[in-house]
């Protein structure tokens, strides 16, 4: 697989490369959807009516007569597929003597599965927000012959209603379905949705013909005329697309194609289903069985005043028992936080710092317990700490861990008997959790994309981070970045905005912020109020550009898929060096939220409240949580800014991306790489990054995230 | 189709290989494999003298194994880097550490089937492991015991060779077993999951 070639443009697809197999591979070897030159699924620059696996992430790279687009499609769903595509259009501007940046977003929409009788359909809507350049809607009917041969057939609008067009046949419904209004995009970002499925019409259709394993063969028929590229970009001969596609990868080919009787195309397409992970269940070192022997219960640890020796145990049982204890929860990655022997019950607060699923977590401890707690002591009341902040007790019965360890279905089975439920009452810390000092240091990467200049830039260096947690919750740390090479200083536009510039000057950041950046020091108390409260409160420099007060209030009870929460800031800008000098701006900024895990994955947030550049409006948010933590999810925020006002784009929009070190590495670690990708960057809508947000940690350590991993209980 | 790939499988293939023997004192595996190690690798406490040798030919991998847990009919082995097989009366029913681990099996059948002397008849037996997104799936099998047994001369003793087919409605495997004259298990060769394949173990003999 050439690497080289992918990952000129974007950082969040190297994961692609790791792509793995299924983890069962399906006998099915019928002819499968590939991705066009617009990067959603089709033939070469036409659609068909069928879709990507659930899921699947895709990136393409398409270029042809210095037409360049760069798409990363999401199968949101197991019909609907979203796309946002960066394309470079030389001499598409000014009679062909400049070049075009545009960026564009598109959907499509499988409404009817192929049947023995009848062929897929789908409808697809392209570039319904932007200036409109590839603006253009479709219908698509795909029909497989036998195991290799596919035949689509579709009607166009729009861009695809160019070539040999006719009169829009919904024109028999309205007459207004004939004519395709003019865009009126002043700064784009408008869906321009008076446009769709008007104007003048046309047919399109192809066959790809999967010859080999390998190698696909596809003709086209196109009913895109390019009225913007031809003549000045090139010089359209024919509609005949003709194009060969090779497997390079699981999910990576690369496709050559002779498009429009003039020209030669290539594109390089490669994908990655995050459902999949390459590593399958992960290779950590296996759980402590529950008991050596049916009667190791006697030798278990003695607890109380005295502490006793037993017969034939060397100086190790002579330690602390909650010394040994904790020890035997670190080896297990865990980390004690506090515990209380009653007469029949252990009261066990634990950290978790490692596993991704604290599912997992619980069970290893529950494992450890059954070990080494002395035989009286029939439950183990374990409660989940996070900064300082007890979030959920679980009720497990010892005789459960014994009964179920190597029971078939005894996942549900400790599932269904786990009480689970929001922590009652504070935190009993053992001696020795507090004061704490940790540090770490690690690389980072810091990407900008979409400068016309150069569409894609970044930073790479080391970043150094610190925390002291004197007592619990109160949590004083800081974060220090390093550059050491990288070309974010390269960026020369300025910011044209004519609001308070909050983020639009972000390249200055870069610039000046290249030595000893310092983008985070707080201190920062989390409390929890009430049995469904959490609150925190931080002051410093809360992020790179802003610092001050942040304060935060969420209710979020344990059994429930909706929270709400508030937040209030004062902050004031930070010098462009980030070191610890402040700017003459200064805004109280903070929202309203509501939060809704809607289940299968998808979650809806919605902020409402004042932004940084002092505008009032809503943020919302969707996106798509895998078990496995990956993260793909879009934004949009809505403020009274005008749209002349904000500028281009009209208002601030983008896709976040997730990826979980886990999945790549096979092993639990906590840690990934997040990005967000932004059209543009500018000061309407923009929200203060303040960290330690509470619904991100409270949510994994609740019942339905629990439920959701404990498929690793035993694991 | 996608075609399978094997590129990724190396790491645990590297690891696998570099697995040494229980007693002789080697180096730690997750050293050598560039394993991060957020989970301590903790030494085997061993309960018993006993051993038991295992092989994965799918991924090269080979380890003897001490016992460290024996509790109702199962006994955990476990690996010097941290891998654990549970084994029912000789029958597998749980691995961890290996990627694509077997989660838990039900193996009533299959311990009736051994302990019996006829073939023919076709019992359930149902499997479980975890998918990309820890989700539980369980797979359902139905098997058999092949007709005839095989006897073999292992030297100081016959053991009694028996096949055994089981499939389910997207794979199938054949596990053998070579039971000593007391149906005590010798060897077998086991299934374990569609990336590691098949397991071999034998008793080391003391």
């Amino acid at each position: 697989m050439d690497a080289g070639a992918i990952t000129r443009f974007s950082t969040t697809i190297l994961a692609a490369l790791c792509a793995g197999s299924p983890l069962w591979a399906e006998d099915d070897t019928r002819i499968d959807t590939r991705y066009n030159s617009y990067g959603y699924p089709g033939m070469i620059d036409m659609p068909v009516a069928t879709s990507r696996p659930d899921g699947e992430l895709g990136f393409t790279i398409s270029d042809f007569a210095g037409q360049t687009r760069n798409t990363l499609t999401f199968q949101m769903l197991s019909r609907l597929s979203g796309s946002f595509r960066y394309s470079v259009l030389d001499n598409a501007l000014s009679r062909g003597t400049r070049t075009l940046y545009d960026r564009s977003f598109s959907l499509h929409y499988r409404i009817a599965d192929e049947t023995e009788r009848r062929p897929a359909i789908a409808i697809g809507l392209n570039d319904f927000l932007g200036t409109g350049i590839y603006s253009s809607e479709y219908i698509a009917a795909t029909k497989t012959l036998g195991n290799s041969v596919r035949l689509t057939a579709g009607i166009g609008w729009g861009r695809l209603g160019g070539a040999n067009s006719f009169t829009n046949p919904l024109g028999i419904l309205d007459d207004r379905f004939k004519t395709r209004p003019s865009r009126d995009f002043a700064e784009g970002g408008e869906v321009e949705a008076e446009q769709f499925f008007r104007g003048d019409a046309a047919f399109f259709g192809g066959i790809e013909w999967q010859a080999t394993d390998k190698l696909r063969l596809t003709a086209e028929y196109s009913s895109d005329e390019y009225s913007r590229e031809d003549p000045f970009a090139f010089q359209r001969d024919m509609q005949l697309n003709l194009g060969a596609s090779y497997s390079i990868g699981p999910l990576t080919d690369l496709s050559l194609r002779y498009l429009y009787g003039s020209e030669i195309g290539l594109q390089l397409t490669t994908a990655v289903n995050p459902a999949i992970r390459p590593n399958q269940g992960g290779r950590e070192a296996a759980p402590p069985p529950v008991l050596a022997r049916a009667s190791q219960d006697g030798a278990a640890l003695s607890w109380g005043g005295n502490v006793t020796v037993n017969v034939g145990e060397s100086a190790e049982a002579q330690t602390d028992p909650r010394t040994r204890l904790a020890d035997a929860l670190e080896a297990q990655g865990l980390r004690l936080h506090g515990v209380t022997l009653s007469e029949r019950h252990a009261q066990v607060e634990i950290e978790n710092p490692t596993y991704n699923q604290t599912a997992q977590a619980v069970g290893r401890t529950a494992r450890v317990l059954s070990r080494l707690l002395p035989p009286q002591i029939d439950r183990f009341d374990i409660t989940l700490v996070n900064a300082g902040m007890p979030v959920t007790e679980l009720r497990i019965r010892r005789a459960d861990m014994k009964a179920l360890e190597h029971d078939l279905d005894g996942s549900w089975k400790s599932f269904t008997r786990t009480r689970i439920a929001s922590a009652s009452g504070p935190v009993r810390p053992t001696p020795g959790r507090y004061p704490d000092f940790t540090w770490n240091i690690g690389p980072y990467i810091s990407p900008s994309y979409f400068d016309p200049d150069d569409p894609i830039r970044a930073d790479f260096g080391v970043q150094l981070g610190a925390s002291y947690t004197p007592a619990p919750g109160f949590e004083i740390s800081g974060i220090v970045r390093q550059k050491v090479f990288g070309n974010l200083d390269e960026a020369t536009r300025g910011s044209n905005s004519i609001l308070p510039r909050v983020r639009s000057e972000f390249s200055i950041y870069d610039r000046e912020g290249e030595n000893a950046a310092l983008m985070q020091l707080t201190a920062a108390q989390y409390f929890k109020p009430g049995r469904d409260l959490y609150g925190r409160v931080t002051v410093g420099y809360l992020e790179r550009m802003f610092g001050g007060l942040s304060s935060e209030l969420l209710w979020k009870p344990n059994d429930s898929p909706f929270a709400l929460g508030v937040e209030a800031n004062y902050v004031k800008q930070r010098d462009f060096d980030q070191r610890f000098g402040f700017r003459d701006y200064e805004v109280a900024t903070g929202h309203a939220s509501a939060y809704w895990d809607m289940g299968n994955g998808f979650h809806a947030q919605v902020d409402a409240g004042r932004y940084l550049a002092g505008d009032w409006g809503a943020t919302f948010a969707l996106d798509r949580e895998f078990g496995n933590g990956w993260k793909v999810g879009a934004f949009a925020t809505l403020t009274d800014v005008p749209f002349d006002d904000f500028g281009e784009g009209s208002f601030d929009k983008g896709i976040r991306i997730t990826i979980p070190f886990s999945w790549l590495i096979g092993e639990p670690d906590k840690r990934g790489y997040s990005t967000t990708i932004r059209p543009l960057t500018r000061d309407g809508g923009a929200r203060l990054d303040a960290p330690g947000r509470l619904y991100d940690r409270v949510r994994p350590l609740q019942k339905p995230a629990l439920k959701d991993g404990w498929g690793r209980f035993w694991r | 189709m996608i075609p399978r790939t094997s590129f990724l499988v190396r790491p645990i293939l590297v690891l696998a290989l570099v697995v040494m023997t229980l007693l002789s004192s080697c180096e730690r595996v997750s050293q050598l494999t560039g394993l991060t190690g957020t989970v301590p690798v903790s030494e085997p406490q061993v309960i018993g003298p006993e051993l038991l040798r295992v092989s994965i030919p799918e991924i090269g991998a080979q380890a003897t194994l001490g016992p460290v847990a024996r509790r109702d009919d199962v006994t955990v082995w476990q690996t010097l880097d941290g891998i654990t097989l549970s084994l029912r009366e000789g029958a597998l029913i749980a691995t961890r550490g290996l990627g694509d681990d077997l989660m838990s099996a039900d193996v009533t059948g299959r311990i009736e089937m051994l302990r019996g002397d006829g073939g023919g008849q076709f019992y359930p037996h149902i499997r479980s492991y975890l998918d990309g997104e820890d989700r539980t799936v369980f797979r359902s099998y139905q098997c058999r015991r092949a007709e005839q047994d095989e006897m073999v001369d292992d030297g100081d003793s016959v053991l009694r060779r028996i096949e055994e087919l089981c499939i389910s409605p997207s794979d199938r495997f054949t596990n053998v077993y070579w039971l000593a004259p007391g149906g005590t298990m010798i060897r077998s060769r086991q299934w374990i999951s569609p990336e590691i394949q098949y397991m071999e173990t034998s008793r080391v003999p003391r």
